[in-house]
């Protein structure tokens, strides 16, 4: 029996990313960062050999909007927020509208500008995570989560510091990653990607292929024996009886 | 009544074109005698002599084709040569309409640079509509005449749209009244807004976003979009030449109706049903349903060649001349469409292709 080629998932992959540029200028302007978008597509397209893709964009430096409740106050409109996202995809997964990512880290960070002051640095963030096998066994990991990051140090003091949990959260492709990024830091962005029929529609097809299996699997909660996968058990390990 | 020159080679044939579009008594076009100009610098001398008595102009494409008054110059450099005339001594800016028989010629393709000097450009072997044509010449020349009027230049004004933001870079040309090029705005609307979705939308498109489909609704289409959709059409110059809609007022207008619902996030179904809840005059609208139902109907662009409603994450980009500005959205042509062969000469984006073989291949699998 032939094998099935998933080279037309591959190529929809950077498709998509191409065509949310097109979208993205058209809703947001010229931002900066849409051109890593365009690398992204035709690093895909170049490495397209076999039934996955790569995904690796660093430092996207989206607008951040003043958040709510920000300490200190001064920083308000003081800050740059950068997204990066490095993620592995399986074209017969994707296909199969099954769990399709093969690894996942989407990475938020937001730190003040003009840092000078080395006695001063404010940094936050979080990013979502798929575990894998490096990370260390003995701290519960649910397969996907988001992780919150403070890597602030005031007046010379080391603040408080400890792992925040790690809770469960779904995976994210690029687009649902910048529709995340943008609901929760900048409002006026977030209102027009909302208004934007055809970068929305990139993102309804991301989520019935990524978001759609992730809640299956954790809609069999709590387990029954013989209807779970070790990976539906992995989504939230603490739960699993 | 406005007056145009026809400039062709070929004084025969263009003899009885101008006689066509004179009969439609809307503006009158004099045959250039050409035989007298053959060479340039006695050609833009004249054109020098007689610019304050024309209103615009039509050239042939070759005008160093095979026609009985062959020059050895392009309609091309006839139209750059007028738009540093019209800069450099200050005269008004008149519409130039390419007017050709073949405008497939490799050159004129291969040439985008220079696409933005017409105006329009239309094909004469097809079946034009003279009628109609003279109506498009005499709404270019009024125009024309008005934007040179016109001291302030204001966009607003110009635009007939309070709202548009001024602090867009595309608008950032024409923002400066002493130096506002009147060809470049014209171009601007009529190349840019006007072709490319974006700013401004089709009724086709338009139809689509509401979920519509025209043909199927017939004469309730219609009526609906009398009783709501006046406020989002472009009035604005050269509005008489292309129904066009502001895409951002129509969404709007969308949600008036709908009490606050978002025609972006709903299908075509959908929009329609609910615009039925709250509008008498959308009870006998259709909505748009393909005929194949595992086909989406989250429609937010048309196919380019049906002009039927299409999701766009679905559809297959098409390469724009010269590459999309930030305010443009790509265009799309449907799976359907590209298998029945019916794209015409409408070429896809090289990955889109690409991408499109693939998924004909995945269907044989």
């Amino acid at each position: 029996m032939a094998k099935i080629k998933y080279n037309s998932v591959v190529l929809s992959q950077a498709s998509s990313l191409e065509k949310a540029v097109g979208f993205l200028r058209r809703t947001l302007g010229d931002v900066a960062w849409l051109h890593k978008l365009s690398e992204a597509a035709s690093s895909i397209r170049a490495n397209c050999k076999g039934d996955d893709w790569s995904v690796q964009i660093d430092d996207m430096e989206m607008p951040i909007e003043n958040p709510k409740h920000l300490k200190p106050g001064r920083l308000s409109g003081n800050l740059k927020m950068f997204v990066s996202i490095s993620m592995e995809g399986s074209g017969k997964e994707w296909k199969e509208k099954k769990d399709c990512i093969k690894s996942l880290r989407f990475k938020v960070e937001v730190l003040e500008k003009n840092q000078n002051d080395a006695q001063k640095f404010f940094q936050t963030g979080f990013h979502i995570d798929k575990m894998d096998s490096k990370y260390d066994p003995s701290e519960m990991h649910p397969l996907y989560h988001v992780h919150f990051l403070n890597d602030s140090l005031i007046e010379g003091t080391e603040v408080l510091a400890m792992d925040v949990p790690r809770l469960m959260h779904h995976p994210v492709d690029v687009l649902l990653g910048i529709l995340l990024v943008y609901a929760n830091y900048n409002q006026t962005g977030y209102n027009k990607l909302l208004q934007d029929g055809n970068f929305m529609g990139l993102c309804r097809v991301s989520a019935q292929h990524i978001l759609s299996p992730y809640y299956q699997s954790l809609s069999k909660i709590p387990w029954v024996d013989g209807s779970v996968t070790k990976s539906d058990e992995a989504l939230c390990p603490y739960l699993t009886v | 009544m406005k007056r145009y020159y026809y400039i062709d080679d070929e004084v025969d044939t263009i003899k009885s074109i101008a006689d066509g579009i004179n009969e439609s008594n809307v503006v009158h076009v004099d045959v250039f005698p050409l035989a007298k100009f053959k060479e340039f610098d006695k050609l833009t001398q004249q054109l020098r002599n007689e610019w304050n008595d024309i209103d615009g102009l039509i050239l042939d494409l070759k005008l160093n084709g095979g026609g009985d008054d062959s020059t050895k110059f392009t309609a091309t450099s006839l139209a750059q040569w007028i738009s540093s005339y019209v800069v450099v001594d200050h005269k008004e800016a008149k519409p130039i309409v390419l007017l050709s028989n073949d405008l497939q010629c490799a050159n004129f393709k291969a040439d985008i640079t220079s696409h933005d000097l017409f105006d329009m450009v239309l094909e004469r072997s097809g079946g034009l509509d003279w009628k109609e044509f003279a109506r498009k010449l005499a709404v270019l020349a009024d125009d024309y005449d008005e934007l040179n009027q016109s001291k302030e230049k204001n966009l607003s004004e110009l635009l007939q749209n309070d709202s548009i933001d001024t602090s867009s870079t595309y608008f950032a040309p024409f923002l400066e009244p002493a130096v506002f090029n009147v060809s470049q705005f014209a171009s601007f609307v009529l190349n840019d807004l006007f072709i490319h979705p974006g700013l401004l939308i089709s009724e086709e498109l338009l139809a689509a976003r509401y979920g519509v489909d025209m043909d199927k609704s017939g004469t309730a289409w219609n009526n609906f979009k009398t009783k709501y959709l006046g406020v989002a059409q472009y009035r604005g110059m050269f509005g008489r030449i292309a129904e066009r809609y502001w895409s951002k007022k129509a969404q709007e207008v969308f949600a008036q109706i709908t009490k606050g619902k978002n025609a972006a996030s709903m299908t075509t179904i959908q929009r329609v049903t609910s615009l039925k809840t709250y509008s008498e005059e959308a009870k006998d609208l259709v909505a748009y349903e393909p005929s194949d139902k595992d086909i989406s109907t989250y429609c937010w662009a048309i196919d380019e060649v049906t002009k039927k409603p299409l999701d766009s994450s679905t559809g297959y980009m098409i390469q724009e001349e010269g590459g999309l500005k930030s305010w443009q959205e790509p265009r799309f042509l449907s799976f359907d469409t590209i298998e029945s062969g019916n794209k015409g000469d409408i070429r896809l984006v090289p990955s889109e292709q690409e991408r499109y073989n693939e998924d004909l291949a995945a269907l044989d699998d």
